[in-house]
C-alpha cells in the first residue's frame, strides 16, 4: 500500500519534468511551473497505460502480460526522461535554478495568507477523510470495480461478464475495451498486491482529488499572479463548490467525491481545468497529453473528446478577443486584461 | 432526435432541484460582465477579469441551456451520455471560484464595509451562500444507507461462503470455488454486492438488469428466462410476495445454488417455496436463504 502511494506520487515526476523542459525549456524559469510538469507527467503515464491496454486488447493477451508491458514502457519512459534531464540539466540547469530561486525569494507570505492556507488544507483534509470513510460510491452507470475484479479473477481482459460472473457470449465493444482505467487499476492491484476495492474506491479517488487541487492551484496562480490572498481564496471557494456540488449527476463535485475513479470525473476535475490553464498560459503543447489521456479514459467520438472541443472553442474565443482588442487598441497577452 | 431534445430540456430542469450552482454561475457571470464594464461594488476600477475565460464560459453556458444547441453537444459526446454531461464543457467550478473571489475582493474594498467586523460578517455570509447553494449533504444520507445495507449483505455472504467451505486455507481453494459454482439469485442489493466483493461467485443476472445504462458496455443481452427471474424477485422485493414458485425449477435449471429472499416476504410463500424445492429455509441477517438442489 505504501509502495503504491509512493509509486503514484513519484512516477509522473521525471517524465513530466522532461516533457516540460523539452517543450518549454526556453521560457523564463518562473513560468515553468513544477505542478504543471507533474500533471503532464501523470497524463503521460495514463497514455502509457492506454498504449499497453490497447496492445493487450488487440493482441488478446493476458492481464499479466499487459502489466509487464506497462511496467516496461513506464521504466523506459522514466529512464529516457532521466537521461534527457541529465543532459539538459548539465547545459542549462544552474542558471535556470538560480533564476527560479530568485523568483521564489520575492514571494513573502503574510499571516492572512497562512491562515487561509490552513483553512484550505483543512477543507482538503476533510474531503480526503470523507472519501476514505465512505466505503461506498455512487454506482449508477458504473461497473469499474466489478470489471477490475473480473480482470484479476480471470487474468484476462473482458472475457468474463463482470456483472454476472459468467463468460461473455457476444463480448464487449472495442470502444469500451480500449479505455484503460480498469486495466490500469487491475495492474496496480497486481503490482502492489492491494485489493481492488481499496484501489478503485479509495486510493485513486484521493489521488485524483489531489491532482484536481494541483490543477486548481495552477489556475489560481494564473488568474491571480501577484495576489496571494485572492489565490488562496480562489482555492477555498473551489474546494467548497466541489464539496457541496454533489447534488447533480455529472456535476464536478459528485464526480470527485463519490466516483473519483471514473474517467468522466478525471476529465471534469483534472483534464479540462488543465486544458483551460494551458490555453490561458498559451502552452499549447500541454493540451496534447490531456487530449490523448481523455481518449484513453473516456468514451469519445473516435478520440475527439471534450478536451479537443474545449480547446478549439476556447482558442477561437481567445483569437476573437485578441482581434477585438487589437481593433480597439487594447491588445495585450491576456486578451483584455 | 426529439427524445434527445426532451432529455436536454428535462435535464436542465432537474439540475436545479438539488442545488443552485448553475443559478449562482449565472449571477457570477452577470457580476463579471458588470465589472468588465467598470460597474463595481466599491466604485474602484480593477484590471478586468480574464476576458477569454469569461466570454468562453458565457458562450458555453448559453449553448448548454438551449435544448437544440445542447443536443448538438450531446451528439458530439456520442449521444450516450446524459444531458448533464454536456455541462462538462462549462468551467462552472472555476468560474464560481474565480468570480466569487473577485466579488469578495470588490466587496472588501467598498465603502459600505469599513470596519473589520462588517468585513468578517460579509465574508461569512458570502461563504454561507456558497455552501447553501450546494447539495447540503443529501447524498451523504443516501450513501450511508447503502453502506449499511452492504454491510448486512457482506455478513450474509460470509455465512454462505463459510457454509460452502469456500474459505479453506489449502492451496486448492480456487479450484474448489470453481467446482462449487456458488450462484446467487436474490434482491438487487445482494446481487450487486456479490459481484463487487466476490469475483468467484456468480449471480443469475447482473446490475444492468435494473441500471440499463450499463448495457452500453456489452453486446450481451438478457433472455426471457432471466427476465422472468428478475420479475419474480421484483415481486418479492416490492410486494413481499413470492408466489411464482415455478421459478425455482427454472433457477435449478440455470445452475443457481442459493435463493435469497427479503426477510419481509410472506412466511407462507417462503414455506411453499421450500417445500417445492425440497430444501430447508433459514434466516440469515434478515434474509431468507434457500439452498437449491444440484441440477443433476
Amino acid at each position: 500500500m505504501v509502495l503504491l502511494i509512493l509509486c503514484l506520487a513519484c512516477a509522473p515526476v521525471l517524465p513530466g519534468a522532461c516533457a516540460t523542459k523539452i517543450l518549454y525549456g526556453r521560457r523564463p524559469a518562473d513560468t515553468l511551473h513544477p505542478v504543471s510538469a507533474y500533471i503532464m507527467g501523470w497524463l503521460l503515464c495514463v497514455c502509457m497505460a492506454g498504449a499497453a491496454n490497447a496492445v493487450t486488447v488487440i493482441g488478446g493477451q493476458s492481464l499479466l502480460w499487459c502489466t509487464k508491458l506497462f511496467v516496461g514502457l513506464l521504466l523506459g519512459m522514466e529512464g529516457i526522461s532521466a537521461i534527457i534531464l541529465g543532459i539538459l540539466g548539465a547545459v542549462q540547469g544552474r542558471e535556470r535554478h538560480e533564476a527560479f530561486q530568485k523568483a521564489s525569494e520575492h514571494r513573502k507570505v503574510s499571516g492572512t495568507v497562512r491562515g487561509l492556507q490552513v483553512v484550505f488544507m483543512m477543507l482538503v483534509l476533510i474531503q480526503i477523510v470523507s472519501i476514505l470513510r465512505k466505503g461506498y460510491v455512487f454506482l449508477n452507470g458504473d461497473m469499474t470495480l466489478e470489471t477490475v475484479q473480473s480482470f484479476l479473477d480471470t487474468n484476462a481482459l473482458y472475457e468474463m461478464n463482470p456483472l454476472t460472473g459468467q463468460m461473455y457470449e457476444a463480448g464487449v465493444p472495442l470502444r469500451i475495451r480500449i479505455l484503460c482505467l480498469p486495466t490500469l487499476y487491475a495492474m496496480l492491484c497486481t503490482l502492489f498486491d492491494v485489493s481492488a476495492q481499496i484501489v478503485v474506491w479509495t486510493v485513486m479517488p484521493v489521488y485524483h482529488l489531489l491532482c484536481a487541487y494541483l490543477v486548481y492551484y495552477l489556475l489560481g496562480s494564473r488568474l491571480f499572479p501577484d495576489k496571494q490572498v485572492q489565490r488562496v481564496t480562489f482555492l477555498i471557494l473551489a474546494a467548497l463548490v466541489l464539496a457541496q456540488g454533489t447534488y447533480a449527476y455529472g456535476a464536478d463535485g459528485l464526480g470527485l467525491m463519490y466516483r473519483g475513479f471514473r474517467g468522466e470525473s478525471v476529465r471534469s476535475v483534472v483534464l479540462l481545468p488543465y486544458v483551460i490553464w494551458a490555453l490561458l498560459e498559451r502552452k499549447w503543447f500541454c493540451i496534447i497529453p490531456a487530449v490523448m489521456a481523455e481518449a484513453c479514459i473516456v468514451w469519445t467520438l473516435y478520440g475527439m473528446g471534450v478536451s479537443v472541443m474545449v480547446a478549439a472553442i476556447f482558442a477561437l474565443v481567445l483569437c476573437g478577443c485578441a482581434f477585438f482588442d487589437k481593433k480597439h487598441g487594447k491588445g495585450d497577452r491576456t486578451c483584455g486584461n | 432526435m426529439w427524445e434527445l431534445i426532451n432529455n436536454a430540456r428535462e435535464g436542465f430542469l432537474s439540475m436545479h432541484t438539488g442545488g443552485k450552482y448553475t443559478g449562482l454561475l449565472l449571477v457570477i457571470l452577470v457580476y463579471l460582465w458588470c465589472r468588465k464594464c467598470g460597474h463595481t461594488l466599491s466604485g474602484k476600477k480593477y484590471a478586468g477579469p480574464e476576458k477569454g475565460l469569461m466570454v468562453y464560459t458565457t458562450l458555453m453556458a448559453v449553448i448548454c441551456s438551449i435544448p437544440v444547441t445542447a443536443v448538438l453537444l450531446m451528439k458530439y459526446q456520442t449521444a450516450f451520455y446524459d444531458y448533464t454531461w454536456v455541462w462538462a464543457v462549462v468551467p462552472a467550478t472555476i468560474m464560481l471560484a474565480y468570480g466569487g473571489t473577485l466579488l469578495l475582493e470588490d466587496a472588501m474594498d467598498s465603502e459600505a464595509l469599513k470596519t473589520t467586523r462588517s468585513k468578517v460578517l460579509f465574508a461569512a455570509a458570502f461563504i454561507a451562500v456558497f455552501i447553501l447553494a450546494g447539495g447540503m449533504g443529501g447524498r451523504e444520507q443516501e450513501m450511508a444507507l447503502k453502506k449499511a445495507e452492504y454491510q448486512t449483505t457482506e455478513r450474509l455472504l460470509n455465512v454462505l461462503i463459510q457454509e460452502s467451505d469456500l474459505k479453506g486455507d489449502d492451496v486448492s481453494a480456487d479450484a474448489e470455488r470453481e467446482a462449487a459454482g456458488l450462484c446467487i439469485w436474490g434482491p438487487t442489493m445482494v446481487m450487486e454486492y456479490v459481484r463487487m466483493i466476490e469475483p468467484d461467485m456468480q449471480v443469475a443476472y447482473g446490475r444492468n438488469m435494473w441500471d440499463i445504462s450499463l448495457n452500453a458496455f456489452s453486446y450481451d443481452v438478457y433472455g426471457e428466462e432471466e427476465m422472468r427471474l428478475y420479475e419474480a424477485m421484483s415481486e418479492a422485493q416490492n410486494r413481499a410476495r413470492f408466489s411464482d414458485i415455478e421459478m425455482l425449477k427454472l433457477a435449478v435449471d440455470r445452475g443457481i445454488s442459493h435463493v435469497v429472499l427479503p426477510g419481509y416476504v410472506l412466511q407462507a410463500d417462503v414455506e411453499a417455496a421450500a417445500d417445492y424445492a425440497g430444501s430447508s429455509i433459514r434466516q440469515v441477517e434478515g434474509y431468507y436463504v434457500l439452498a437449491l438442489p444440484d441440477k443433476n
